[in-house]
Parts: structure tokens; sequence; C-alpha cells
């Protein structure tokens, strides 16, 4: 092939365009038909087919080929669905928590009592709770007050 | 960037999987095999992210015995237990921790085969 600067006839042009097109010229000689195709007006059906032709592989040639897939992405992407399985099935479970109780349910000598009644029992039973932890508290001070007492008198330097 | 959201999904998914429910042996005396019976009063409450559950029991000792056996079972896991003899009876008390908050657990014997118990805790401490 001549020099791409060189000047070439029609006829030319045109047999190197046909070769192109039956892929007989190597990617040096391909790159330059199209400088000389870019840089001269040759005009006929046969160069503006291979004109149309080399965009469609410029553009073929544009489109970055993806790197393959490693192990680590692959076994990201299944823990990742694994831990959006978890979630839904916490969130469903947790659903499931409230839903499963009413706000009060209380039974009294065997008999279930109506909601308006329950609240009031519950929040009596609540009292009594507190009152519990209360006195235990104190009686846990009381019996901390007491040791430390009998301490001080095995050892008064204390 | 994915690689890090990935990886905190995962994180997060993890602590949700361990947040589990403390499973007590007393929370089995709810089961509803009490609900019908005569000398028991039971009470389940949840209010702003307290839940409270409470048995109140007249002049059944076999029933007193179960609580407290049941009591007996979870006793290992108690961060803080005390038993004391106040003037109206035998207090029996425990703290468990599950989620990071506390479950409070109660039983006052009274002199007659009666008695009160109770569970107490946030919401969180059962999930």
């Amino acid at each position: 092939m001549k020099h791409p600067d060189n000047q070439f006839t029609i006829e030319e042009v045109e047999r190197l365009c046909q070769l192109y097109q039956d892929c007989q010229l190597s990617i040096l000689e391909e790159t330059e038909l199209e400088y000389v195709l870019m840089h001269n007006d040759f005009d006929s059906p046969l160069i503006k087919g291979t004109k149309e032709l080399m965009t469609v592989s410029r553009l073929l040639k544009l489109k970055t080929v993806r790197p393959q897939k490693s192990v680590w992405s692959w076994a990201f992407r299944a823990a990742a669905s694994v831990a959006i399985a978890l979630s839904a099935f916490t969130i469903y479970h947790n659903i499931k928590f409230n839903h499963q109780n009413d706000n009060c349910i209380v039974y009294v000598a065997g008999e279930k009592v109506s909601p308006e009644k329950a609240h009031k029992l519950a929040e009596a039973d609540v009292a009594k709770m507190q009152k519990f932890r209360q006195t235990v508290n104190e009686l846990n001070a009381q019996e901390e007050s007491k040791v430390e007492k009998f301490m001080n008198q095995i050892n008064p330097s204390r | 960037m994915k690689r890090l959201t990935i990886i905190l999904l995962c994180i997060v998914t993890a602590i949700a999987a361990f947040a589990r429910p403390p499973k007590l042996i007393v929370e089995n005396l709810f089961d509803g095999r009490f609900n019908n019976n005569k000398s028991v009063s039971i009470s389940i409450y949840k209010n702003n992210g307290n839940y409270y559950r409470g048995i109140t029991v007249n002049n059944n000792p076999g029933i007193i015995k179960k609580i407290a056996d049941a009591i007996e079972q979870d006793k290992p896991r108690a961060s803080n237990y005390s038993e004391h003899q106040g003037n109206d009876g035998q207090y029996t008390s425990l703290q468990i921790i599950n989620n990071g908050e506390i479950i409070y657990i109660g039983l006052q014997r009274d002199r007659h085969g009666g008695g009160f118990f109770f569970i107490q805790g946030k919401e969180k401490a059962f999930k």
C-alpha cells in the first residue's frame, strides 16, 4: 500500500475499499485507508459503503470490554443477597411479634375481662410491680447497710 | 463504595441476626395454661415500649411452686439475684440482660400459698 500522504486515484481507493470489505487488509492498512478516506473527497457507492462500515467498526471498538467478575465480586453479591433476605425476615418477624399480642390482655379467676376493665387492672398490676421493686431495693439497701455496719465493727479503722 | 455498602449491609444484618428473644423458662408460664384457672389472675400489658406480664395467685401452692421452679431454672442467667424475707412475705428478684436491656423478674410469696409474679422490661429485651 502506498503511503497515505501520496495521491491515490479513485480506482486505487475503490480497490482498497473492496479489499477492506473482503477483510483482506491488515489492521495497519485498514487504519491507513481510513486516514485516506478522511482526508480525500472520493465518492462512490463502494467508498460510501466502506465509510459506513468503518463507522460501525469504530463504534464497536469504542464499547469497553467489561472486566470479568472476580470470585470476590460474586461472593459479595451472594452476601448482599443473603443480607437482604435476612433483613426481610427480621422485619417480617418483628411485625409478626408486634401484631401477635394485643396491648392489654387480662384474665381474672379464669375469665377474660373486657378491654376497658383490662387496662385498669393491668395498670394496677404494674403499680404493684413497681411497689415490689421499690421494696426489694429498700431491702437490698438495708442488707448492705447491715453488712457495712458489721464490717465496721470487725475492722473499725475502715 | 459498592463494596463498602455491601459490607455495612452485612454488618447491620449480622447485628439484627444476633438480636434474639431471651427464651426464658418463666415466659412459658404465660403460654395459656393458667388462663382458665380460678385461683389465678393474669395480666399482659404493653405500653410505651414497656412489656409487662404478671400472675397473681390466690391460695394455690402448686402454682407458686411451678413459678418458683421456673425462676430457679432461669437463675443462672441472672446478672443480679436477691431473696428477702419481708414483713408481708418472701421476695425473690432477678435481673437478666438481653439485647442490652434489663428484664426484671419478681415473685412475692405470701403465707397463704398465694403470691404475685411478674416479668417486665423494654420490648426490645424480648425480641
